[in-house]
Parts: C-alpha cells; sequence; structure tokens
C-alpha cells in the first residue's frame, strides 16, 4: 500500500469519524438514561425527578460517580451516509451511484446532529429525618450542537438542476456550551401517598459558542451565482480575544481567537427541577411529573464577543482573456479571487462585546409504574418532552423492572422517538457497600465492523459506582 | 481515554443482542466517486473581442486613427521630385511598404479586404506658375506580383497647392480636393499587400524645369464591402484551468451556452478548437462554421450559440488547455459601407450545464 493510498484511507477515517461524531449528537442536553427512571434503587433516578429517592443515601467516587454521554440526531445515521455496494465496499451518500431523491427523502427540513457530556465531579445524598432526602451534586457538562438545513444537502446531491434554482440554506447553526453544575435537592414525603422534590443549580458557564446564519440562500441560474448570508456569532469565555484579518474588499475580520489569556469563568445562571410522585394505588401504581432544568446561562458582557455576518457573493462569469489582452487578469487569479470573495460570505466582523443568555433545554418527564408481585415486577411508561430553542422532541418510553434479588435491578425499556423504535437497558447493583449502574436507552441492534450502530440515530450510556451510606428508606420509615 | 473505554464498555454490553453487519465496514470506504450535485448552471465567464483585438491594431498606431469613433488606416508621406531635364518623359516612383497590413489582417489567401471608400488624397505643388501635367499611377504588389493597378491622366500640378482625391465615389471628398474617379482602388488592398508604390510621370514636351513637392495619404476608413472577407484567429491561453477541468471537464458530460452579440459590419462564421498545452488539437470538436449574424443598421445583433461537449469526449478534455477561436469575419450587402468603429464588439457570454455532477473523489 503506498503513503497516498495510506493517507486517503486516514482521511477517510477521521472524515467518517467527524461524521459519526457529529451525526451521533443526541437530541438532548441530558446526560442521563430515562431507563434508570423506575430503578429505585439508582442514584441517577434522582436526576431524571427530583421527588425520587434511592433505597439508601450515598456517596459518589469523583469522576467514577456518574459518567454520561449521548448522541443523536433527529434524522441521521450511519446507513443514510454510507451504503454498502456489491463489491464489498462502502460508499458515501456523495457517491455518483446513490441517487439524490432517496437520500434526499431520508432526511428532514432541519437536521440536527447533537451531542452531550456530563461528569459527576462529586456527589452526595443523604436521607434526614421525616422521611427527607437531601442531594448535594457537581458536575461538569458540555453539549454541542449543529443543525443543517435540507437545502444544504441538496445543493451537495443535486445541484442546481438543469434550469437553475434558489436554494435556501439558511438556520445553518453550531452550538457548544461547557458549565460546571453546582446542584443542591431536596425530596420531601407530604403524606403517605404524595413525595415533592427539588433541585436548585448553581451554573457556572465555562464557555460558550454560537454561530448562525439566519439566511443563507442561492440563486443559481445561468447568468448569475448570487449567495447572501446573513447572520450572528456568540463566543462567550473569559479572556478570549479575536485575531483579526483583512479580505479581499480591505475589511477586517475575525480569522480566529487567541485563547492564551484565558483564565475560566465566563457567565453564571441557575436552574431548577422540580419533581412530584404520587402513589395512586398504595405499593401498586405511582404517578410522577417532573420538570427539568427550568434556567439558563448568562454570559457576561466583557466575557463575550460579538461578530456579525452579511455577506453577498455575485459570479456572473470570468471574464476570460484574450492572448492579445495584457490587462485582463488571468483565469487563474480571477479564479483565487473568486474563491476569496466565496470565503468573505462566511466571514464575521467583531460588533463589540454584548451579554447574551443560553436557555438549558428543559425537559418534563410523566411517568406511571405499575408494580406486580410484591413490585419485584413492575411495568413503567414515560413521556419525556424536551424543549430546545428551536424545536421540540418528545419520547415515550416503556419499561420493565425487575427486581429479583434486593441488591439487583434490571430494566429493559422500549423508546419510540422520531420514528426510531429502540430497545433499552439498565443494571443496577447494590451489594450493599457498592452501587454500580450502567445503562442505555439505545441498544444498537446493527453495527458496523467497528461497532457503529447502524440504523439508530441515538446512542446514550451511563455509568456511575457510588458508596451507599445511611440506613436504607425502609429502615427510616420503620422510626 | 476514559470515555473510550466507557463507550467500548457499552457497546461490549449492548453486543449481547447487538448483530455485526459485516457489510459496514468503515475502514473500507471508497471515496473515489464522490459527486458533488447532479447538474448545475452557471455562469462561465465572457470573451469580448473588440476592434483592437479583432484587428490587432496595438502597435500599430502609426498608420491608424479614429474619427468620430470610425477606424481609418492611413500611410502617409512626402516627396520631391523634378520635371525631366531632358526631351524624355520621366517617371518618379514612390515605394509605400505595408508590412502593417499583415499584421493587422495576416496574409492569408483567403483574405479579400475589399473597402468602400479608399482613396489617395495627394497635395502637390511645383515652383513655377505653369502647370504641370501628370500622369498618376499606383499599384498594389504582393512581392513583386501587382494586385491592382490604377492610373489617373489629368492631374495637373502648378505654383498653388492642389489637392487631388482619387477614390471611387465624390460624396466623401473633402472640401478643397479636386476628384478623381478610381473604380477599382476598392481592391487596392483586397489581397494584403506588401507594398503600394505611388508613381509620377511627366510628359517629355514639358519645356521649363521644374520642383515637385508632394504630399500622398493613402487612406482607408475600415468599412467593408460586400464581398470582404478577412480571417482572424484569437487564442484564450491557459482558459482550461486544472481547476476548471477539474471541476467541470473531468466526468459527466456539459453542455456550453454562448449568448452571442455582434456589433460589427460583418457577419461571422466561427470556429472553435481545442487546443493542449502543445498546442495540438485534442480532437473534440465543439462546432464548425457557425454562423453569427450583423444587423443591417449596425446594431447589435443577438444570437445563441451551443456547444456540446459529450461523456465520451470528457476523457480528451483532461488535456484541455487553449482555445482557439478562428473567426471569418465576411461583409454583407446590408452592411456594406458601414465603417468598423473602435466601440463594436463580438461578444459571448458563455454558461454551462453540467450533467454528472463534479467529481471530487
Amino acid at each position: 500500500m503506498d503513503k497516498s493510498t495510506t493517507m486517503k484511507i486516514q482521511n477517510t477515517k477521521i472524515i467518517i469519524a467527524v461524521a459519526f461524531t457529529l451525526l451521533m449528537g443526541m437530541f438532548a442536553n441530558a446526560q442521563t438514561v430515562n431507563t434508570a427512571y423506575f430503578m429505585e434503587q439508582s442514584v441517577l433516578s434522582t436526576s431524571l425527578n427530583p421527588s425520587f429517592q434511592p433505597k439508601r443515601g450515598y456517596l459518589s467516587i469523583p469522576v467514577l460517580g456518574g459518567f454520561g454521554m449521548s448522541m443523536g440526531s433527529n434524522s441521521l445515521s450511519l446507513d443514510k451516509l454510507v451504503y454498502p455496494t456489491t463489491n464489498g465496499e462502502l460508499v458515501t451518500f456523495m457517491d455518483s451511484s446513490i441517487d439524490a431523491n432517496t437520500f434526499l427523502g431520508k432526511l428532514k427540513q432541519d437536521n440536527s446532529i447533537n451531542s452531550s457530556v456530563a461528569i459527576n465531579i462529586f456527589g452526595y445524598g443523604q436521607y434526614l429525618k421525616r422521611g427527607g432526602f437531601l442531594t448535594v451534586d457537581l458536575s461538569a457538562k458540555a453539549n454541542g450542537s449543529f443543525n443543517a438545513p435540507k437545502g444544504l444537502f441538496e445543493l451537495m446531491k443535486q445541484g442546481s438542476g438543469v434550469n437553475g434554482q434558489v436554494i435556501d440554506i439558511s438556520n445553518i447553526a453550531l452550538q457548544s456550551n461547557g458549565y460546571l453544575e453546582l446542584a443542591g435537592g431536596y425530596s420531601h414525603p407530604i403524606n403517605s401517598r404524595l413525595t415533592v422534590g427539588g433541585k436548585v443549580k448553581f451554573l457556572v458557564g465555562m464557555g460558550s459558542a454560537k454561530v448562525e446564519f439566519d439566511h443563507l440562500q442561492a440563486q443559481m441560474s445561468e447568468q448569475q451565482w448570487l449567495i447572501t448570508s446573513s447572520g450572528t456569532a456568540h463566543v462567550a469565555m473569559n479572556g478570549i480575544q479575536t485575531k483579526e484579518a483583512i479580505d479581499n474588499d480591505n475589511m477586517p475580520y475575525i480569522d480566529g481567537f487567541n485563547m492564551d489569556s484565558f483564565n475560566g469563568i465566563g457567565g453564571y445562571g441557575g436552574a431548577i427541577d422540580l419533581g412530584a410522585t404520587y402513589e395512586l394505588i398504595p405499593e401498586r401504581l405511582k404517578l410522577s411529573v417532573a420538570v427539568l432544568d427550568l434556567g439558563f446561562i448568562s454570559w457576561s458582557k466583557e466575557a463575550s464577543i460579538l461578530g456579525e455576518n452579511s455577506g453577498s457573493f455575485a459570479f456572473d462569469g470570468f471574464e476570460i482573456p484574450l492572448s492579445s489582452d495584457k490587462t485582463t487578469p488571468s483565469l487563474d487569479d480571477q479564479i483565487s479571487s473568486m474563491t476569496g470573495d466565496l470565503k468573505e460570505l462566511i466571514h464575521f466582523t467583531e460588533a463589540g462585546k454584548a451579554s447574551f443568555n443560553t436557555m438549558l433545554p428543559t425537559t418534563v418527564n410523566v411517568g406511571a409504574e405499575y408494580g406486580i408481585a410484591d413490585n419485584i415486577v413492575s411495568f413503567g411508561a414515560l413521556s419525556t418532552t424536551k424543549f430546545y430553542s428551536a424545536y421540540t422532541t418528545t419520547e415515550l418510553m416503556l419499561a420493565v423492572n425487575v427486581r429479583p434479588l434486593s441488591w439487583l435491578t434490571a430494566t429493559v425499556s422500549y423508546s419510540t422517538i422520531h420514528g426510531n423504535n429502540t430497545l433499552g437497558a439498565a443494571l443496577n447493583i447494590s451489594p450493599g457497600w457498592i452501587n454500580i449502574f450502567i445503562g442505555t436507552d439505545y441498544i444498537p441492534l446493527s453495527v458496523s465492523k467497528q461497532y457503529v450502530p447502524i440504523n439508530q440515530q441515538y446512542m446514550n450510556g451511563y455509568f456511575g459506582i457510588s458508596f451507599p451510606i445511611g440506613r436504607s428508606k425502609r429502615d427510616l420509615c420503620r422510626y | 481515554m476514559r470515555k473510550t473505554y466507557f463507550t467500548l464498555l457499552i457497546f461490549m454490553a449492548s453486543g449481547v443482542i447487538s448483530c455485526v453487519d459485516n457489510n459496514y465496514d468503515l475502514g473500507n470506504v471508497n471515496t473515489d466517486n464522490i459527486t458533488i450535485g447532479n447538474d448545475f448552471v452557471s455562469p462561465l465567464g465572457t470573451v469580448s473581442i473588440n476592434s483592437e483585438n479583432l484587428l490587432n491594431l496595438a502597435g500599430e498606431s502609426d498608420i491608424i486613427s479614429v474619427v468620430n469613433n470610425n477606424i481609418i488606416l492611413a500611410f502617409k508621406g512626402t516627396a520631391t521630385f523634378h520635371t525631366p531635364q531632358t526631351k524624355q518623359a520621366s517617371k518618379h516612383l514612390i515605394v509605400v511598404e505595408t508590412p502593417e497590413l499583415a499584421e493587422i489582417f495576416g496574409s492569408q489567401g483567403a483574405n479579400h479586404l475589399s473597402l468602400s471608400d479608399p482613396r489617395i488624397k495627394l497635395s502637390m505643388k511645383s515652383d513655377i506658375m505653369v502647370p504641370v501635367p501628370l500622369i498618376f499611377y499606383t499599384a498594389s504588389l504582393k512581392g513583386e506580383q501587382i494586385i491592382e493597378e490604377i492610373t489617373i491622366n489629368n492631374i495637373n500640378v502648378d505654383a498653388n497647392q492642389n489637392n487631388y482625391w482619387i477614390g471611387n465615389t465624390e460624396k466623401s471628398v473633402a472640401s478643397g480636393y479636386i476628384f478623381r474617379e478610381a473604380g477599382n482602388i476598392s481592391n487596392l488592398i483586397a489581397p494584403v499587400p506588401t507594398s503600394i508604390r505611388l508613381g509620377f510621370e511627366m510628359s517629355s514636351t514639358l519645356r521649363n524645369i521644374a520642383t515637385i513637392d508632394v504630399g500622398y495619404d493613402i487612406e482607408m476608413p475600415l468599412a467593408p464591402k460586400s464581398d470582404f472577407v478577412a480571417a482572424f484567429t484569437e487564442k484564450m491561453t491557459d482558459i482550461f484551468d486544472q481547476q476548471i477541468i477539474d471541476a467541470i471537464f473531468s466526468s459527466g458530460s456539459v453542455s456550453i451556452n454562448a449568448a452571442v452579440t455582434n456589433s460589427f459590419p460583418f457577419q461571422f462564421v466561427t470556429t472553435l478548437v481545442v487546443l493542449d498545452a502543445e498546442n495540438k488539437e485534442i480532437g473534440v470538436d465543439l462546432g464548425t462554421d457557425i454562423a453569427i449574424s450583423c444587423n443591417a443598421d449596425g446594431s447589435i445583433s443577438t444570437s445563441e450559440l451551443k456547444f456540446n461537449i459529450t461523456a465520451s469526449d470528457m476523457e480528451k478534455m483532461k488535456n484541455a488547455k487553449h482555445l482557439e477561436v478562428r473567426l471569418s469575419a465576411q461583409g454583407t450587402k446590408l452592411t456594406s459601407g458601414m465603417n468598423i468603429t473602435d466601440t463594436q464588439t463580438l461578444k459571448l457570454k458563455l454558461s454551462i450545464k453540467k450533467t454528472g455532477g463534479i467529481n471530487v473523489g
């Protein structure tokens, strides 16, 4: 294998890795696993509903106490991006053998790719007198999202068409946030049937970036290509400085960032979780509702940079020079100039500093659980609705929970989201001195040789180890 | 690293029920045939041939003048000669070398540069009051071969300024000139000459010895007649830039449309030839002898042309480098006598329809 072939394969793998990372960006900022919702022993369940109380208090192992990640897309999965051929190879959706209409038919008008990760730095939970349960958690969280309108893929796959057309690529957006979350929660049984809980979160913003093209349109005809753009960029990171460059029109634009002076906090915020649990039929039917992450981060003006974009690119064709013409620029120079003009479409000009807010995507969980055989087996149904700034998603999950032993809980779930039906599973092992949780909502039923899910749009997972502390809920109730 | 282990752990746990599909090996992705877009339309460029380009007027300023935008070629000079001092007739000859004409029009045999109103303007004066009768003779030659001859008998020169206009129509004669008709002067440079001779013959019967000063102006307004034919070649060096070859001419097929405007007072018959880096034809037929019309009133004539490069020609196009436009300018009855101006252009606004996408694999 020659060097160029090796490099080509390497590049291909990198492209696929990046594409997959983007593709698998989860639709949620929640780095939890819904399958844990009905797992009473699980520490994680308190993150899904602050009124929930685990069987015992807990102390999380730093970092290993909880690690969650989620990735996904509302429309894209591996089998929509690569296609097997008869000779055993894979080709990408951009291969000429892949029919444009077939590929585009699988997309939505806006195709979002999101990912998030959360690491529990510290976690503590303890039962108080009268059955109250107190939690304190410190976590580091990061999320990112990318939205690509269908028009972008239409342009890539169909081109302008034989008669030209206006292609709208508006609403391309890229966003990422990183923050620390210090959460204090309390759950209290009002009576034997009703338990309410809440969590107050103090958020420390480390960095945020949001680049959005609210307008990007290409009018393509034989006579002219006219591409216009407008957008904004918000970047917040304390100490960040822009690098400036000059474009073909002698206008300054942001050509990157200097991170040498980065010195930490860029903003503060807050959020609350609220939840309630009601036992409609004692020891049998339990209803629950929770509102999570009702809040925002406000990024300070000093740490923020505002960029504005307003671009226009018109191409009427080159001025083709005759050999005898010594005044017209060469075609090579004209192509270089045109390339520069095209790049200017995505140039942002610094427009000062302005504080801005980043809303947390609020989640509403509504669940019902019915137990049989002395609650050794229970059946659960959960509706999860997430409210993003631009869209809302709803996921429905059915779960079967089995508690065959006092220290073991296993749950199998079936979820449907955006037409994607998936199986999930979670296991909580708590043999007295340690509590281990592992789970996912989206078990890939079919994976590539590299264990990448093929036809699933979502992937998540959570793993956590904690130490049970204090007396159990049942013991406390005896007093 | 921890993230990786965790992901693997999840995958392993999921692997209990997950099935590995061997058809999906991400280490074996073929990207050779990545193609952007099925079909594209786009402007490509404008080829603009103006009078200066077409006629290669650059560097020929000595013989070119522009009057009211009309381009006029002129060979000017002066000479002095004496009447015969013997009883024998004498002939004085002025040889005007005309290499510039070949520079402008080329020297192809097919050229027939018949102009509607060329003229030879003579301004003469002698140093005696008695008129000196002359026979004026002119001939254009290609090498030593005479192309066209004109003889004018009734020319007289005295001590006053004697201005003669030797042409084929009295309509255009400027004031102060005496017109002498020379019907065949239109063809003086029809085949492009290498020189034009001007002869002044004096009778042996003259009694007085005189000195004659002659100023001559062989003036040729570029106003083609209907039988005017001139071949021109315009080359566009390096028009097939490698980036253009890669983007447009590496796969699929291409249809090049040209919106043509012509304001020259002649029609064109055009052939486009694609050349490689060695200036050899690559064998792609873009169409030959394509007619581009002109309008009778000299207004801009518009027409549409279409050139197709088929999928089978694309392999040849990979060697394309230059484009040669071969133009045969042909006078018409409708535009006969209309002058070529410095503002006229032949413009081809090119656009493309590309099918098969842009291969970037």
